[in-house]
């Protein structure tokens, strides 16, 4: 009885050390796309009623709070749009420029969006991530930059036909370089597990202030330059002092996604060619 | 029939745990309906039937990650293989048992799919996560190991008539 129950265990730790291998290797991509489609349907319904559902409760328990929102940013629209005037001034005068230059960069007017319902959450609480209802047959690829119209929401990191995981800014495995908007200094936004965002490996003499606006700056052409990451929070030495650390707080809301867009015409420059290149020493 | 009455039971609790749970999460933790039902079934029913189940419920749970297909079965059959090396079947009344395997056991799982997805290079830092997902998964699932053993327990005992000798 004993030794049945322990080969028992021993067939199924099989079978999942088996199925890690695979997975890991990429083997089983067309499996668990054929079986993610009809899956992607019906949780796209389960994940819309939740998702209404949970915003329709906090909305109500919100409501005082929402009105005092409201009339704040009602206060904020103004400004902007005063500000927005004078930004598309500046705009008309730069696309004059570049155009006298011949000078063409990827711009977000160059970007082609696929608009995606968020269906789910990952499972593993250890990931931060989230699942969406498009896939390669709406034209996604690996690594497809996924945005708000808030910001960078993340990159898409597994993909089936009819749906894909999208690895947030905030997963511990997420790295973006990134720049202050204002100094123009350069950085790495990691994700934490607790949700937050540090800006790692800014200069000493880097001025960094609070509330400074943080945009992804294209280098290693991963992501496109120009999206918006976050503000900065705080700023605060590294713990071996050789660089300072920011605190990002993104302006996305991750808890509370609903509709992303992914960002299909971008392609990444492949830098390995590079190293290919380069003779040994 | 017990075995594969657990597939779509399984496959609708994977779902729950990435959509509707997920609206209760607190820090990076939620409840885990799929180790919740696996968990009462390994201690209620046989051991392969509750091995099937841990197999399949981690699959399934998996589909709905970016961790490789087999990280949650993983964790899943350890905790099951343990829960029955140790206990074996116990009673539906039995209140103990079942919160000390869920504590437990969430520990367990949790630790398994950690070093498993840093084995399958995916970096998790060890003591945030067992802080901010494994405490508040963990204290979820003791709430609601009791309500799901029973509920588990009813249909347990549909399934499975105990049998009377006539005489």
């Amino acid at each position: 009885m004993r030794s049945s129950r322990v080969l028992a265990f021993g067939v199924a730790l099989f079978v999942t050390a088996l199925l890690i291998l695979l997975s890991v290797r990429g083997s089983l991509g067309p499996l668990e796309g054929v079986v993610a489609a009809p899956i992607n349907v019906v949780q796209s319904v389960i994940g819309r009623t939740t998702h209404r559902l949970g915003g329709l409760l906090n909305d109500i328990a919100d409501y005082r709070r929402l009105r005092q929102r409201n009339a704040d940013l009602e206060e904020a629209l103004a400004v902007y749009q005063a500000e927005l005037a004078q930004f598309r001034e500046k705009a008309a005068v730069y696309d004059r420029l570049a155009a006298l230059l011949d000078y063409d960069r990827f711009g977000p007017e160059d970007h082609q969006y696929v608009t995606c319902d968020v269906i789910g959450v990952d499972t593993a609480g250890f990931v931060n991530a989230i699942q969406i209802n498009c896939g390669w047959r709406d034209g996604l690829e690996l690594l497809d930059p996924v945005v708000t119209e808030l910001g960078l929401v993340g990159r898409v990191a597994k993909l089936s036909a009819t749906g894909a995981e999208v690895q947030l800014l905030t997963d511990p495995n997420s790295a973006v370089n990134a720049r202050l908007q204002t100094t123009r200094e350069d950085g790495v936004v990691r994700g934490q597990l607790t949700g937050d965002l540090i800006m790692a490996f800014l200069p000493l003499d880097a001025q960094v202030q609070e509330g400074d606006l943080v945009m992804t700056n294209g280098l290693g052409q991963t992501l496109p330059a120009g999206l918006v990451v976050g503000r900065v929070l705080s700023v605060a030495l590294s713990e071996n002092e050789l660089y300072q650390e920011a605190r990002v707080r993104s302006l996305v809301d991750f808890g509370r996604l609903e509709i992303v867009q992914v960002i299909i015409n971008f392609e990444p420059v492949d830098l390995s060619v590079f190293k290919e290149a380069t003779p040994a020493p | 029939m017990a075995r594969y009455l657990g597939i779509p039971v399984l496959l609708f609790a994977a779902m729950l745990n990435a959509t509707l749970m997920a609206e209760f999460r607190l820090a990076h933790g939620a409840p885990d309906v799929v180790f919740l039902l696996v968990v009462s079934w390994a201690l209620l029913a046989e051991t392969r039937d509750a091995l099937f189940w841990a197999l399949v419920g981690g699959v399934l749970q998996d589909l709905f990650s970016v961790a490789p297909l087999g990280t949650s079965a993983l964790g899943l059959v350890t905790v099951v293989f343990l829960a029955d090396a140790l206990f074996g079947q116990v009673s539906p009344r039995n209140f103990l048992i079942p919160l000390a395997v869920a504590a437990v056991g969430t520990l367990i799982d949790h630790l398994v799919i950690l070093f498993t997805l840093r084995a399958t290079g995916t970096f998790v830092p060890l003591q945030r996560g067992l802080l901010y997902v494994t405490v508040p998964t963990l204290l979820y699932n003791l709430l609601l190991i009791l309500p799901v053993f029973y509920a588990v327990g009813r249909v347990h005992r549909w399934l499975t008539p105990r049998r009377v000798r006539l005489d």
